[in-house]
C-alpha cells in the first residue's frame, strides 16, 4: 500500500499533467503542500515525514526513498535527467481538504522556474527557522497562514 | 541563491525575557516549548545554549539570526517606532510569531534588539498580554538599559 507522501507525490504529478521535469520542484511541490496544509489544519498531508534545511530549499528526508518505491511499483517512470512521469493510474486515499491545499499549490507555483520556487521557499519562515542540514519544525509552518490569505476562498 | 548579508556571531537575552516564558508555558502547552535541560541544569548554561534547549525558541532564534544574515528582517519584522537606542548602535525590532493556525494576528509578540553581529532578545509575551502599549515599552526599554549597564 502507498504512503500518504507517495501518493502526494503522485497527486502532485497528475496535476502536473503527468510530468515533473526536475526532483527540486518536486521536492518544493510536496514542501508547499504539506506546510501550507500544516498552517492551516496542524498537521500535514504527508505521514511521518520529517523536512530538513538543505541549500536548495525544504527537502523530505523520505523523497529519493519515496520516488524509489513509486518506480519500483511502476506507477512512475525516471528519465537521466531527473524527469518524472506517471506510467500507471492509481487509488487515491487523500482527503477532499488534502487534495485541495494540493491543488492550491499547483496553481500558485506550478508555473514557476526551479530558481523562482527556490527563492520563495528561502525566504519563509520555516526554512528560515532552521539552520542548514536542520529539522524544520513543522509548527513553524503556522506562520504561513498570512502569507497565504487566498487560501480560504480558494476554489477550483 | 542566498547571499549572506551579514553573520550573526553572539545572541544574548535580558534576564527578564524568561520570567516572560514561564508566563507563555502557563497559558499554552506543548513539549516545543519545555527545555529539554532540568532547571538546575538549564540554569548553567548561556544564552544561546537556553534559546537552542527549548524547541520554539531555537526556532526563534533561527529566524531572526538568518532574516538578519539573509538581509530578509524587514519582511518579518518591523522596525520600532521608538529607537532608544540608535545612538549606541542598536536597532530595535519587533516581530510576530505565530503558535496555532489563527496565523501571526493572536500569536506571540517579540521585542529584539540588533547590532551588527549581536542580537539581544528582550521581551517575549501573547497578544493578550500585551494590551497596555505604553506599561510593556517601558518595560522592554528598561530590560535593555539595564542589559547595556551590566
Amino acid at each position: 500500500m502507498l504512503t500518504k507522501s507517495q501518493q502526494l507525490l503522485l497527486y502532485l504529478m497528475k496535476l502536473k499533467g503527468g510530468v515533473v521535469d526536475d526532483k527540486t520542484k518536486f521536492a518544493k511541490y510536496q514542501y508547499f503542500t504539506d506546510f501550507i496544509h500544516y498552517a492551516f489544519y496542524a498537521k500535514p498531508v504527508s505521514e511521518d515525514i520529517i523536512y530538513t534545511r538543505q541549500k536548495q530549499g525544504p527537502l523530505s528526508r523520505n523523497l529519493t526513498d519515496d520516488l524509489e518505491e513509486l518506480k519500483r511499483q511502476g506507477y512512475i517512470k525516471e528519465s537521466p535527467t531527473y524527469k518524472y512521469t506517471l506510467a500507471k493510474d492509481f487509488n487515491l486515499r487523500l482527503s477532499a481538504d488534502e487534495k485541495r491545499t494540493a491543488r492550491f499549490v499547483m496553481s500558485k507555483y506550478g508555473q514557476l522556474s526551479y530558481a523562482d520556487l527556490i527563492q520563495v521557499c528561502h525566504a519563509q519562515a520555516p526554512y528560515l527557522s532552521s539552520k542548514d542540514g536542520g529539522v524544520i519544525e513543522y509548527f513553524t509552518a503556522f506562520n504561513l497562514v498570512d502569507d497565504y490569505q487566498d487560501y480560504a476562498d480558494f476554489k477550483d | 541563491m542566498i547571499i549572506k548579508i551579514m553573520q550573526i556571531s553572539k545572541i544574548s537575552v535580558c534576564p527578564k525575557f524568561w520570567r516572560d516564558w514561564k508566563n507563555i508555558c502557563k497559558k499554552h502547552k506543548g513539549k516545543e516549548l519545555i527545555s529539554w535541560y532540568s532547571p538546575s541544569e538549564f540554569a548553567l548554561l548561556d544564552d544561546e545554549s537556553k534559546m537552542d534547549s527549548i524547541v520554539m525558541l531555537k526556532s526563534i532564534k533561527n529566524m531572526v539570526t538568518n532574516a538578519i544574515g539573509d538581509g530578509l528582517i524587514n519582511i518579518h519584522a518591523s522596525l520600532y517606532d521608538r529607537q532608544t537606542f540608535l545612538s549606541l548602535g542598536w536597532t530595535i525590532y519587533k516581530m510576530r510569531w505565530a503558535i496555532d493556525n489563527k496565523g501571526k494576528r493572536s500569536g506571540l509578540r517579540i521585542i529584539f534588539c540588533a547590532n551588527e553581529g549581536h542580537v539581544l532578545f528582550a521581551f517575549i509575551a501573547t497578544k493578550n498580554d500585551c494590551d497596555d502599549e505604553r506599561q510593556l515599552e517601558s518595560e522592554f526599554l528598561r530590560r535593555i538599559k539595564e542589559y547595556f549597564s551590566v
